[in-house]
Parts: C-alpha cells; sequence; structure tokens
C-alpha cells in the first residue's frame, strides 16, 4: 500500500513539475579544434567524402544521464565546419553533407543530416561552412557517451591543400533534473 | 414659623424616599451606561499594529521580519533571510480572512538571494554551467495556505504549505577544456518546489 501510494505521488508530482529544475540555455555552442587531419583534395575533384568519423566532445555540454531523474534535450541549429589556421579556402564547396550517426544501439534512430548549400552569387572566400538541419532533431538521442559521431561530405571542389578541421556545433539545450525520482528510488 | 419648619422637615425627609423612588425607575428602565460592556464582553479584533516574525523553510531558509497589520485582516511582513549558502531579502502579504485563535491564512510572498556557489547542490549540469553556479543568485515566489494558533494579539504559531517557484538569469559562461570550447548564452535556471514554513509571530505594538 505505501508503495503505490508513494508510486501515485511520483507521478502526481512529475506530472506537475514539482521537485523539479530546469537549466536551459538558448544558445550553446561547442566548438572543438584539431578534429582530424584532411589531405588536400586533388584538383577538378567534384565530391570527396571524408573516410573517417569527426567525434564531437559534447563532455563539457552534457550532464551525466546515467543519473536518475535527469533528462537533456539538444535541439540544434547549426553545425559549422571550419579549418583551425582559419584560412582555408572553402568557396570551392557546392554543398556540404554532415550527418550525424545515432549510437551503435539505437537502430530505430535514422541519421540526422545537416546541409550547407553555397549561395549565389558564390562568394569571393569562405572560411567555414554552416550546415543546419534537414527537419528538427533531437541530438540528446544521437550521444554516445559523450560524444556525437558526424560523417562529412562534399560536393563540388574540396580544400587543396592539407588542412585541420574544426567543428561547432550551436543549439538551444535543456537539462531537467527531477528530484523526486531520486528521493523515490 | 412653625408651618414652614414642618414644611422643610417633611420635605427632607421626602427627599430619600423621593430620591429612592427616582432613582429606581432610571435603574430599571435605562440601565447604567457602563452596564453593556461589562455585561456584554465584545470581541476585541486584533489591534497591535507591528510585530516581529521568525520563521524557517523552503525555499526561504531562516527568516527574520517586521511585520505591519494595517488593517485586522492583512499583515505585510519583510526582512532578512537565510538559505546557509547566503544572504536574502524576503517579505509577503498575508491575508486573513477572520481572526481567532486558530486563524487560517494566505500567504503571498518573494524573495531574492544574494550570489553564492551552489554548485554542490544542484548537481547534475553540465560543467559548461559552472561559472555561472559559481556565483549564483536566485529569486523566488510563494503561494501558501496556512494556519496561525495562538493569541491574535500577542504570539502565534504558524505553520504554512504550498509552492514556490525560483528562478534565475545565469551569466554568460565560456567553458575551456583540453581542445574543447563550449559557450552557453542567455541560459536560465528554474525550479518548482513545495514550499513549507513554519515560524512565530510576536504581535507588539
Amino acid at each position: 500500500m505505501k508503495n503505490a501510494l508513494t508510486a501515485a505521488l511520483a507521478v502526481s508530482l512529475a506530472g506537475c513539475g514539482l521537485l523539479e529544475a530546469e537549466a536551459e540555455s538558448k544558445n550553446l555552442c561547442v566548438h572543438q579544434t584539431n578534429m582530424a587531419d584532411v589531405v588536400a583534395a586533388p584538383a577538378g575533384s567534384v565530391s570527396l567524402a571524408l573516410p573517417f568519423d569527426l567525434v564531437l566532445d559534447m563532455g563539457a555540454a552534457v550532464p551525466d544521464l546515467d543519473e536518475e531523474g535527469v533528462e537533456l534535450d539538444i535541439r540544434p541549429s547549426a553545425i559549422t565546419l571550419g579549418s583551425a589556421s582559419g584560412d582555408v579556402d572553402f568557396s570551392g564547396v557546392e554543398a556540404l553533407t554532415l550527418v550525424v550517426q545515432p549510437p551503435t544501439n539505437r537502430a530505430d534512430l535514422t541519421p540526422a543530416e545537416f546541409r550547407y548549400q553555397r549561395p549565389t552569387p558564390v562568394p569571393t572566400s569562405v572560411r567555414e561552412l554552416a550546415a543546419v538541419p534537414v527537419q528538427p532533431v533531437d541530438l540528446a538521442e544521437y550521444l554516445e557517451g559523450d560524444a556525437l559521431r558526424l560523417r562529412a561530405s562534399f560536393a563540388g571542389q574540396a580544400p587543396q591543400r592539407d588542412w585541420t578541421a574544426t567543428l561547432e556545433l550551436c543549439s538551444a539545450s535543456k537539462v531537467t533534473v527531477n528530484y523526486w525520482d531520486r528521493i523515490t528510488d | 414659623m412653625h408651618v414652614a419648619a414642618l414644611v422643610a422637615a417633611l420635605l427632607s425627609a421626602a427627599e430619600p424616599a423621593q430620591s429612592g423612588a427616582l432613582a429606581a425607575p432610571p435603574a430599571a428602565e435605562e440601565p447604567p451606561r457602563s452596564a453593556p460592556a461589562e455585561a456584554t464582553p465584545k470581541k476585541d479584533a486584533p489591534d497591535k499594529l507591528l510585530g516581529i516574525q521568525l520563521s524557517l523553510g523552503v525555499p526561504d531558509g531562516f527568516g527574520a521580519s517586521a511585520i505591519v497589520r494595517p488593517l485586522p485582516w492583512v499583515r505585510v511582513d519583510g526582512g532578512l533571510a537565510y538559505n546557509v549558502l547566503s544572504l536574502g531579502l524576503q517579505g509577503g502579504v498575508t491575508v486573513m480572512p477572520w481572526t481567532g485563535r486558530v486563524t487560517p491564512t494566505l500567504r503571498l510572498g518573494m524573495g531574492q538571494f544574494f550570489e553564492s556557489d551552489v554548485r554542490d547542490e544542484v548537481g547534475s549540469f553540465p560543467d559548461a554551467l559552472d561559472p555561472a553556479l559559481r556565483n549564483f543568485g536566485y529569486r523566488f515566489y510563494t503561494a501558501q495556505l496556512g494556519l496561525e494558533l495562538g493569541d491574535e494579539n500577542g504570539m502565534q504559531f504558524f505553520v504554512r504549505g504550498g509552492l514556490a517557484w525560483v528562478r534565475s538569469d545565469l551569466d554568460s559562461t565560456t567553458f575551456v577544456e583540453g581542445d574543447t570550447t563550449v559557450t552557453a548564452e542567455d541560459s536560465d535556471l528554474s525550479a518548482t518546489v513545495p514550499s513549507i514554513q513554519l515560524g512565530l509571530l510576536w504581535h507588539i505594538w
């Protein structure tokens, strides 16, 4: 009887948002330098897919999701690819596709796609490529540990020099901690 | 002469009787003016204007306030609060639909705690918010129903319960860890929690 009453009270309190704390950032950006060294693309190339995953470490931006009662929501606005030196010219890139891979244990999730399309008229110099989500997505579901894995592919002429990739993910993020779940567990 | 003296004597002898006779009807017909107050005690409305309040509760912590009762059915309080982490200010308005030895109350309160380090208290939030949680101040609003027990013109014990809303706007933060920099802008922290408060009221003046 006592457990039933406790459970009923927990459900009602959780439903009403009692004993709950929430931290929200409308603009949370994770910028990682020295992600990967990328070799120069051959001249005249029309497409290039990077043969490795870009791993974005989100550790400082996410709570410990193994703790009871903790929920996370990450709604991305853009993922921006750049170079560590800041002087690599991406103006030859017609399109960039970044695909966030679901965790290996989440076969129910489809990869989340982000796209950059070169504007017209073609700019003379482009130092970074900002890809926006193709459709709304909660990237919290795509975390594997504290990291996101991305695949990048270029359409058009990728940089014709060796460069070191940087990545920046900007999003609206919300962390909710339900203290009742902790008390009752 | 003898007749005049006799009449005077008769008159003086008759006066007590007349007085008594005259007095008796007023006593019967017009009760003394002081009688109503003595015979039928009237219920005194609370009439002390000022006092102090000491309290202990969540989320307002320890409180010491001055109270003012401009009307018998409403009381205003304001003073200091201490939540173990920092000092703050708090105040409120209490409405009492009726007064007596047991008085129901509705209190709306609010307060502000000055900045302190709350990282160990809130826990579970991303490291990127640590700089903001290191200097964290918050405001709170409460709505409570309660009971006050005791002498409404003297000392009363109270217990209140309800809801509290806690809000804080967090400073923009930049957190660097290895090759990763996390910036958080336009952030806030909020919580909805039950609110409980116990304490004493002392109506003094």
